[in-house]
């Protein structure tokens, strides 16, 4: 009795946890309230800069958590449901025409910053041009629906920002996509996670390196193998990227609390100033893009087109969340050449164009 | 040991996100027509938590550090350590005020080229009816639904309701850019905390105030220019003290 307690523990104890969240959520609702009453009369810290940022790490943790979440799911089903010979099918080999496709992937796969990382390395991983898979990466947060809906509505239903937005992207996502064709090959992109040694597990099915895109083949017939392996592989992949996500709204709340918008309002004058001061706004503060419209506009009566522009494109292109996001899963060079040539090509273009 | 932690992660961030859900204070963080998002977070999170029990014997795929688990058990940590709080007016300061002004308004008319200008003051007349229902009360009040729509009516066109009573709630914040005048303040967000500004109208008066105290104030709506374009602000009657609402935001 007492050995197969000590085997089966975690089991066991799994098993309690589980029946334990079912019964809290069942029954919990007076527990929750005394919940809440007891954390608020036992506060351990009062601190009011301590509470905003709690209230601010919360708010952006909460918020992004869902779109991390689908981010996760969609590359676990994209891992198990696509093949690699569907996307060879599907994506032109010429990148003259992949990657202004990609481009316009958001469309059809709308997701914002948060959930785009793990998708876009999954899509390399199963053979997508990595180049385009960038251009998809730095292009959908901005062009895709739900974007472009709060955009134009926080502009005063005014369609010209709207395009003068996702142009912006578009032209910045396709010339990264080309650069990064010139200088990169896909063997410098992917960074390998560390992998403990699978000699130990007992199926075949979960035991090969689930990156190298050879192993695959292996067992495209156990779909049940690869279904659980698909699926289990996302609570990794879930942990891997909401630790990023976490440590980015941290430094995103603590820049909010000590540094504000209104430090920058003040010193953010029209041209070369206004327009890199306004991108290192939209880089601290880590607003999700679907809202971030409503802020910018705020800037309205105080800036010209020019570095709200800057605020619009830049930062759901690059943000300190997802750049920590980037870290970890692709390879030093690689996101140095991504955020210094997103960050000259933003400041550059619109310079020049407005 | 491993896949105990990723358990309680899984199911821990579902617990807290569900605790938040049924007290209500999800507002705090962010808004109210996101509830469902919350919803779906709490549905894969139980997902993964679930697989994770059901693969328990799987082994680890790869090698995660305690760094990175007390990393993701952070929100979690600080959700207990320090319970949820709504954004006051020491950090308005930082989120800035946004006064809307009616420069906004004139520079898109001016912005219109001259075929769509019938159709740009087809609108703008449309625009210009919502203020109608507010000329005819007595009092000018609204609730913190109508807050939006009424602030960016008053704001839009100050001279139609100039003269008029009106009665608001809101907290008190001294604004820097406007020589510490005391500001009767709100909070709006559009999708999370992190987005959050701060909206309100100036108090014309003599009385001392606490910064953060909450009040309700009856005044009357007068009209201080600056720098070419008209502000509302409010002459202060009366008021008084009130404890801090349930959802002290308000949503545009």
């Amino acid at each position: 009795m007492n050995r197969r307690l000590r085997t089966f523990y975690i089991e066991i104890s799994s098993i309690v946890f589980l029946f334990v969240f079912i019964y809290l959520l069942l029954f919990g609702n007076s527990f929750f309230y005394m919940f809440s009453d007891w954390l608020k009369a036992n506060a351990l810290f009062s601190n009011p800069h301590l509470q905003n940022i709690s209230t601010i790490f919360l708010g952006i943790f909460i918020e992004g958590l869902p779109f991390i979440l689908i981010g996760v799911f969609l590359s676990s089903l994209i891992h198990i449901f696509v093949k690699e010979e569907m996307i060879w099918r599907l994506v032109p080999k010429n990148p003259w025409l992949s990657i202004p496709m990609s481009a316009f992937l958001g469309l059809l796969l709308p997701i914002c910053e948060c959930g785009i990382v793990p998708v876009a390395r999954r899509l390399i991983e199963k053979g997508y041009p990595f180049y385009a898979a960038f251009t998809f990466l730095l292009a959908a947060p901005i062009v895709n629906p739900i974007t472009i809906v709060s955009t134009y509505i926080a502009f005063g239903d005014q369609w010209d920002m709207v395009w003068l937005r996702l142009g912006l992207a578009v032209v910045i996502a396709v010339l990264m996509g080309f650069l990064l064709y010139l200088f990169f090959t896909k063997k410098d992109v992917l960074k390998r996670r560390k992998e403990t040694t699978h000699s130990h597990v007992e199926s075949d099915s979960s035991s090969c390196d689930c990156h190298s895109p050879s192993c695959n083949h292996h067992h495209h017939e156990k779909r049940d193998g690869r279904f659980a392996h698909g699926l289990y592989h996302a609570v990794f992949e879930f942990i891997d990227m909401s630790k990023y996500f976490v440590l980015g709204a941290l430094i995103a709340a603590a820049f909010q609390t000590f540094v504000g918008i209104s430090a920058i309002k003040e010193v953010a004058g029209e041209g070369w100033m206004g327009i890199l001061l306004m991108m290192g706004l939209a880089f601290g503060l880590s607003v999700c893009s679907s809202a971030d419209a409503f802020i910018a506009a705020s800037f309205r009566s105080a800036l010209s087109n020019g570095p709200i522009m800057a605020f619009l494109v830049y930062g759901p292109m690059m943000d300190i969340k997802n750049v920590l996001m980037l870290a970890g899963n692709f390879r030093r060079p690689v996101i140095l050449f991504l955020f210094t040539g997103t960050t000259l090509l933003t400041a550059v273009t619109i310079w020049l164009f407005l | 040991m491993d896949a105990l932690i990723r358990i309680i992660v899984c199911f821990g961030i579902a617990l807290m996100l569900s605790s938040l859900l049924i007290t209500g204070e999800i507002t705090l963080f962010i808004h109210p027509k996101l509830k469902w998002l919350v919803g779906l977070s709490i549905g894969l999170l139980v997902i993964l938590g679930i697989i994770q029990l059901w693969q328990i014997g799987a082994g680890e795929l790869h090698r995660i550090g305690w760094w990175s688990y007390s990393i993701v058990l952070l929100p979690i940590i600080v959700f207990l350590l320090v319970p949820p709080k709504a954004l006051d007016a020491s950090i308005a300061s930082k989120k800035g005020v946004t006064y809307l002004d009616g420069s906004v308004l004139n520079k898109q008319q001016e912005n219109s080229t001259k075929t769509d200008l019938t159709y740009a003051e087809e609108v703008f007349d449309d625009f210009k009816k919502g203020i109608e229902p507010y000329k005819k009360m007595p009092v000018i009040e609204f609730s913190d639904q109508e807050y939006g729509d009424a602030y960016t009516m008053i704001y839009s066109f100050p001279n139609e309701v100039e003269g008029k009573k009106i009665k608001l709630k809101g907290f008190i914040y001294f604004d820097p850019e406007k020589k510490y005048q005391p500001v009767i303040s709100r909070f709006t967000i559009t999708c999370c905390a992190a987005d959050a500004t701060v909206v309100g109208f100036y108090l014309k008066t003599d009385q001392e105030f606490k910064e953060n105290q909450w009040i309700e104030a009856t005044g009357t709506i007068r009209i201080k220019k600056e720098e070419e374009f008209e502000t509302p602000i409010i002459e202060l009657e009366s008021y008084k003290k009130i404890d801090p609402p349930k959802d002290p935001y308000v949503y545009f």
